[in-house]
């Protein structure tokens, strides 16, 4: 995990501002990309390489909130951390009700900054390992057909496979087929296994200490 | 032909010789015709009837009055009766004879009388045919019955009664055809008036009678001719007497026929020519007759061709009267127009010059009306200085001259001054020490000199107390007659000064007050813009730290830092620094400024605030403009125009806020500044009223902005306006003049 590049995505309109914040973090030992604008960010910014963003909120052509937003509609989650000239109560809850991470007062620490800056790295690492696992039982789900996907459906929801061979009209024995293929299938070494795969699925997390 | 005209004259004439004359005239012709009748009677052939006394008596009576008519009849008698007694007839026949002519001839004179009412005329028709038929026959043949009668009676004369009566009546008819028109035509002064004509008409005549005794000669006297050749030459004559009649009128033919009718009598009384066998067998008829034919046809023809004549001759006349008449009423016409043209003229000539008289009476009138005015007016204009002076509400005083002694003054001048006007008068301002600075004098003086009078003029002046007095003071030279005096008026302006001076403050209290507001406004921008290289000057320190921290540091990198540490405090001393001088509280000082660098500075100080609000600034600045200005006042009208452009695009989407500032030196040489938003501009309603004091559109703002910013232009010497853009939004323009580098 930790093998991978990570990088630290800079963006503030202040040249010198944008210069010091980009030397602690290396003088940290931090790759950092830096950007004067949210239009030239959002142009050059990898969404597949992990790490996070430091964002101050006023920007000229597009403030913080709306970079945000903008983000996260093209798919990234990557972590934000808001910097910001003054505390702004309205503006640091709806940045945080978006999944910012931290909300910085400029000046700011550089153990805080730093602290900001790791903590929401490996929340980026980890929600791409979620990603990741999700993917895969995607996949799975994906091969099955659609009878046995029916039936998976009245498995989980815990139907016994006479009362689904009832429902669906077809032989008990056949249901019973279709059930062990599912399974083998979602590669769920048991009912709970499966039950949990899915509910994975629909909350869109992984369940801790069953991810790889 | 004037025969009328001397026809006239005999008729006319006649009457004036009456008396015995032309009794004693008309006997002695009546005895020659007696006795020529006598002498025919005695004649180889006799020719009886042929008596003239009849035809004379009647021409007698013709031409004389009625009264005079007994006189010729006496004169007749005595006549008749001698030819009687000389020739022996018998009494009774000769008195019935003379019975007969004189019947004859008073009856043939009172018809024609009667008849005519007016002298005989052989010239009109009518005249003519009156005599023919009345005198030459009916009354002969009325007077033949009595005197045949009458020597029938007597017995002087036997046989037929009727033969004789008809020889009677035709010979008499006969003899008063020839002799009766020669007497009437016969003009007064026959001798000058044939020789009045001229000589071929003279010689015409004698032509004529000549003629007339030769043609009558042969043919009425006996054995000259063969008898052949007699009737051709008895009426030959015949001719000639037409000629007459047609050259000669009247008169010529009476005369002619007399002469022929004289030829033939005596031809035949000598047995010669045709009528001379009839008369010898005592019947004679045939003599009268042919020349009663010839006489009649005579006489009409030479009254009808007279008349003709007067008829042309009237016609002519008449026409030439028309013509003269005419020629006359033409000339009175035109002489009428004339008339009537200048008096036209005469009228209009009249009618302008009363115009003109009225006019010039306006003109006097209103003369006298105006000097009269102005005589009042002097009077009522002394009265009023007098009261003015003595009432006006500003210090007046007369004096000899400017520098000269006080003459008089006013109550308000005493009041001013602290002086009585007795203490004053004789004495000149300068003694009395109250211009405070005597330095000016001379330029009053000069002032007064040039122009003759001083206007508002600041004169520090001092009252008795030896308090300075601010005044302004105006003077006048008045010259009237020969005198000349000096009128001096002197306000005092001690406390409006103050006043102004005291507003002065005030207004640059509020405009600093306006500034801090407005700096208020921009708190957070501005600690952004602070916060902005402290954060930075932060970031760089703590970096330095970690790079030291590290076994080998980089000191390069470190140098690096310092560096822009420091350039960072500069930074932030730099908005320090623009701050203070806009919260610093000062009077304004003009100095050159740079139009692009104030309007940089002031963006740098709004910087924040642009940015938070996510407007999109657009610079369009001319390089090397410059206005004459206070610097801070200037930026502070820049401030409130950003800040209102940014809270004017409250409402407009981010992406589309815009400011615009544009400096560009304009067609009138002046400095244009412009800041421009893409809000929805002014309203409609509200654009006469933005720059009053206290309108504003923002619940937290004062509503001085505007007003203030226009105020400082206005000091500048500039205007500011405001106008909404085609593209939406509203553009602020600043006009200011340009400087140029004096001063």
């Amino acid at each position: 995990m930790m093998s991978e590049e990570q990088v630290v995505y800079l963006v503030d309109d202040d040249a010198a501002v944008l210069k010091s914040l980009g030397r602690l973090l290396q003088a940290e030992g931090l790759a950092v990309r830096a950007f004067q604008s949210a239009a030239a960010f959002l142009r050059e910014h990898d969404a597949e390489t992990i790490g996070c963003v430091v964002l101050d909120m006023r920007l000229p052509d597009l403030d913080g909130l709306a970079l945000q937003q903008a983000l996260l509609a093209s798919g990234c989650q990557r972590p934000i951390i808001f910097m910001t000239g003054f505390g702004d109560v309205a503006d640091s809850v709806q940045a945080m009700k978006a999944g910012a991470v931290d909300f910085l007062t400029k000046p700011c620490d550089d153990d805080d900054l730093l602290d900001a800056v790791h903590g929401a790295i490996a929340k980026d690492a980890q929600a791409r390992c979620v990603q990741t696992e999700l993917q895969r039982i995607r996949g799975r789900l994906a091969s099955l057909t659609p009878r046995e996907h029916e039936v998976m459906q009245h498995v989980v929801d815990g139907r016994l496979n006479k009362q689904i061979a009832a429902d669906l009209g077809i032989a008990e024995k056949t249901i019973k087929v279709h059930r062990a293929r599912a399974m083998e299938k979602m590669g769920a070494s048991s009912l709970a296994d499966l039950v949990r795969k899915t509910f994975e699925l629909e909350a869109g997390t992984v369940v801790a200490g069953h991810g790889q | 032909m004037d025969l009328s005209t001397v026809q006239t004259k005999c008729a006319i004439g006649k009457p004036s010789a009456h008396g015995a004359l032309p009794a004693l005239w008309a006997g002695a012709f009546y005895f020659i015709g007696a006795e020529i009748g006598a002498m025919m009677a005695a004649a180889p052939v006799p020719i009886t009837q042929l008596r003239p006394g009849g035809a004379i008596l009647l021409a007698a009576f013709l031409v004389s009055p009625v009264r005079g008519w007994w006189g010729i009849v006496l004169a007749a008698f005595a006549a008749h009766l001698g030819a009687s007694l000389h020739g022996g007839v018998p009494l009774a026949a000769s008195l019935a004879w003379f019975v007969g002519n004189s019947t004859q001839a008073l009856l043939g004179a009172g018809g024609v009388g009667w008849m005519l009412r007016q002298p005989l005329r052989f010239d009109l028709l009518r005249h003519v045919l009156v005599f023919v038929c009345w005198c030459a026959f009916l009354a002969p043949a009325a007077s033949s019955l009595l005197e045949v009668g009458l020597l029938r009676a007597t017995g002087a004369q036997a046989g037929a009664f009727w033969q004789a009566w008809t020889a009677r009546v035709v010979s008499s008819a006969a003899v008063l055809l020839a002799i009766v028109p020669v007497r009437i035509n016969w003009p007064a002064g026959t001798l000058k008036h044939i020789a009045s004509h001229t000589w071929p008409r003279q010689l015409e005549a004698g032509l004529l009678v000549f003629a007339l005794l030769g043609l009558g000669g042969v043919a009425f006297v006996r054995g000259v001719v063969p008898s052949q050749l007699v009737p051709l030459l008895t009426y030959a004559p015949l001719l000639l007497l037409f000629w007459t009649v047609l050259r000669f009128g009247a008169f010529g033919e009476g005369l002619a026929f007399l002469l022929f009718a004289v030829f033939v009598v005596v031809g035949t009384a000598l047995g010669a020519g045709p009528f001379a066998v009839d008369a010898y067998s005592g019947r004679a008829l045939f003599l009268p007759l042919f020349l009663i034919a010839t006489a009649v046809p005579m006489l009409l023809l030479s009254a009808a061709l007279h008349e003709r004549r007067g008829t042309l001759a009237a016609l002519m006349q008449e026409q030439e009267k028309l013509g003269l008449a005419l020629a006359a009423e033409r000339k009175r016409a035109e002489r009428l127009a004339r008339e009537r043209h200048a008096r036209a003229e005469v009228e209009q000539r009249v009618a302008e010059r009363t115009v003109e008289l009225r006019r010039a009476n306006q003109v006097l009138r209103a003369e006298i009306a105006g000097r009269k005015k102005a005589l009042d007016a002097e009077r009522v204009a002394a009265a009023r200085f007098s009261n003015l002076f003595r009432l006006s509400p500003d210090a007046m005083s007369i004096s000899m001259s400017l520098r000269g002694p006080l003459l008089d003054v006013n109550g308000r001048w005493q009041q001013l001054f602290g002086y009585t006007r007795d203490e004053v008068l004789g004495l000149s301002a300068e003694q009395l020490n109250l211009y405070a600075t005597p330095a000016q004098l001379p330029a009053m003086v000069e002032a007064l000199d040039t122009d003759g009078t001083i206007r508002d003029l600041d004169v520090r002046m001092r009252n008795r107390q030896g308090h300075i007095l601010q005044t302004m003071l105006s003077g006048v030279t008045i010259v009237s007659g020969v005198e000349t005096c000096f009128l001096a008026i002197v306000r005092d302006v001690t406390g409006q000064r103050l006043a102004a001076a005291e507003a002065q403050r005030q207004r640059e209290e509020l405009t600093h007050l306006s500034r801090v507001v407005v700096l208020g406004e921009l708190s957070g921008a501005l600690a952004h813009e602070l916060n902005q290289p402290l954060a930075a000057i932060l970031a760089n320190a703590q970096a330095a730290r970690r790079f030291l921290a590290r076994p080998c540091a980089d000191l390069h990198e470190i140098q690096e830092i310092l560096n822009d540490i420091v350039q960072e405090d500069k930074r932030a001393g730099d908005v320090i620094r623009r701050l203070r001088a806009l919260f610093k509280k000062g009077e304004p000082i003009l100095r050159p400024v740079a139009v692009a660098e104030l309007v940089q500075d002031v963006l740098a100080l709004t910087h924040g605030n642009l940015v938070e609000r996510s407007v999109d600034v657009r610079l369009e600045l001319a390089d090397g403009l410059t206005v004459r200005g206070d610097r801070v006042q200037l930026q502070q009208v820049l401030l409130n125009l950003i800040v209102n452009a940014c809270d004017a695009m409250r409402m407009t989407p981010p992406r589309r806020r815009r400011l615009r500032l544009a400096s560009a030196l304009a067609p009138d040489g002046r400095i244009q500044v412009t800041v421009a938003d893409s809000g929805p501009g002014i309203a409609p309603e509200l654009a006469g009223k933005i720059f009053d004091p206290f309108f504003t559109t923002k619940t937290e703002g004062l509503g001085f902005g505007l007003s203030i910013s226009r105020a400082i232009i206005a000091q500048h010497g500039g205007k500011i306006e405001a106008a909404n853009l085609p593209a939406g939004g509203c553009a602020f323009s600043i006009g200011l003049p340009a400087y140029s580098g004096e001063k």
